[in-house]
């Protein structure tokens, strides 16, 4: 628990310059993750969230209003080539409002690799690389993305059902096309409620530094996602 | 003031959805492991530990149920051994897992067991082996023989392997308890924690 206060606190002591600088946006992201097994080494992932602004910076000082910016969905296909190393394909969309046309404001291709680097004691380290095709209306933009992360649970040296763990993801991004480009940071400390092998719930707090440079623009997100996966039973079996 | 409702009830089914499952579906038996202090565990285990504590590195200590059952373990870095040692409530020593390199068994067991892992599964990968000793008459005993000056390659014991696999179009992981001499003796299956924080 002190190493999550402690993160928490580097995160607030980093962003600090960033805040006073050029004021921060403040964010909110609900949403819910489903995994299905399918048949051999192949399953399925869909997720939905829906994003919410509350603080803007603006000339003068901040605006404050609760706005419902879109739902993003993003489907997966992936399969399992060896042990924690996943390859997946996927889909994904932005609906802003369901009452204006086009329906959606964007469309996604997503290509992805994941592999777990370490795991022993109940702590792990995985990473992910994912490359995306962004399409919003006639723009087209690519954006490379890999992240690393760790996760821990927060008693022992096993996750139970019932018990809480901790975990701290970074990723970088870079979206670029022929016209333009731009990097992105995001730094992730969250908490994790594991219920049992198919249900938990993760909340926690992201950093983001966009457009990195002498516009960079910071951005705080309150992340609260609920994993449903139906993959399988987390218990030993004797055979 | 709509994006504010929409946002709460989105929160508040997002925490209250799973806790109503977990408590509606969960007749199975839950494992539960913690870790404690030495003044937790049993006398008697702490007793017989007195003296390998004094020549150990990074000591854990756990407690273990399962609803009816409870075992406690300490693990140990113990003259550059790491040990696994594990004991019922009244402190009696249950077994003792060390953690070896595969290359470290005796020649005939590592045939054996090869033999037996390339026969079983399309492809395998070994990720963790212990040695694991049993008591013969009594804790003391044991930690003595394993206290002795005889080379570690020389004490017997069982063979804990974890192995991924590749079964038909499965990928698993499992336990598998091999005797001294190489041969299965029991297999359990490793279910993983998913991945879906990481990936998605």
């Amino acid at each position: 628990m002190h190493f999550l206060f402690t993160f928490f606190l580097l995160l607030f002591f980093f962003t600090k310059d960033g805040w006073a600088q050029k004021g921060i946006t403040l964010q909110a992201e609900p949403g819910l993750s489903f995994t299905q097994k399918f048949q051999g080494r192949w399953s399925f992932n869909g997720k939905s969230t829906m994003r919410y602004t509350f603080l803007t910076p603006e000339e003068g000082g901040i605006k404050k209003e609760a706005t419902f910016n879109f739902n993003e969905t993003l489907l997966f296909a992936t399969y399992e080539f060896w042990n924690n190393v996943k390859v997946s394909g996927g889909y994904g969309f932005r609906i802003a409002t369901l009452s204006e046309s086009p329906l959606f404001s964007e469309h996604r291709i997503m290509q992805q690799l994941g592999a777990v680097l370490y795991a022993r004691g109940g702590k792990r380290i995985a990473n992910r690389l994912r490359l995306e095709q962004r399409i919003e209306g006639s723009d087209y933009i690519n954006r490379w993305r890999y992240r690393i992360g760790f996760d821990s649970p927060l008693d022992g040296q096993r996750l139970d059902p019932g018990e809480m763990y901790i975990i701290l993801t970074n990723e970088f991004l870079w979206s670029f096309n022929r016209f333009e480009q731009n990097g992105e940071n995001r730094l992730y400390a969250g908490v994790g409620w594991f219920f049992n092998s198919q249900y938990k719930l993760e909340t926690g707090l992201q950093y983001r530094a966009s457009d990195i440079g002498p516009d960079m623009a910071n951005t705080i997100w309150l992340t609260t996602l609920l994993y449903i996966n139906r993959m399988q039973p987390q218990k030993k079996e004797v055979r | 003031m709509i994006a504010k409702r929409h946002l709460l009830i989105c929160y508040i089914a997002g925490i209250l959805f799973p806790a109503i499952n977990t408590h509606a579906q969960n007749p199975l038996k839950q494992e539960i492991e913690e870790r404690i202090r030495l003044e937790e565990m049993p006398e008697e285990a702490a007793n017989l530990l007195a003296d390998w504590l004094q020549d150990s590195k990074k000591i854990r200590f756990y407690h273990e149920t399962d609803g009816d059952q409870q075992t406690y373990e300490a693990k140990l870095t113990y003259l550059g051994r790491r040990f696994s040692l594990e004991f019922n409530t009244k402190g009696v020593l249950l077994d003792i897992e060390e953690l070896i390199n595969f290359k470290e068994l005796p020649s005939t067991a590592k045939e054996s067991i090869t033999t037996t892992l390339v026969q079983s599964y399309d492809k395998y990968k070994i990720r963790r082996v212990q040695r694991q000793f049993l008591p013969q008459s009594t804790g003391k005993a044991l930690l003595n023989t394993l206290q002795s000056p005889s080379p570690p390659s020389e004490q017997k014991g069982n063979y804990e392997l974890e192995v991924d696999v590749k079964e038909g179009s499965q990928m698993r992981s499992y336990e598998i308890l091999f005797n001294t001499e190489g041969k299965m003796e029991q297999r359990r299956l490793i279910v993983r924690r998913s991945l879906d924080n990481f990936l998605y």
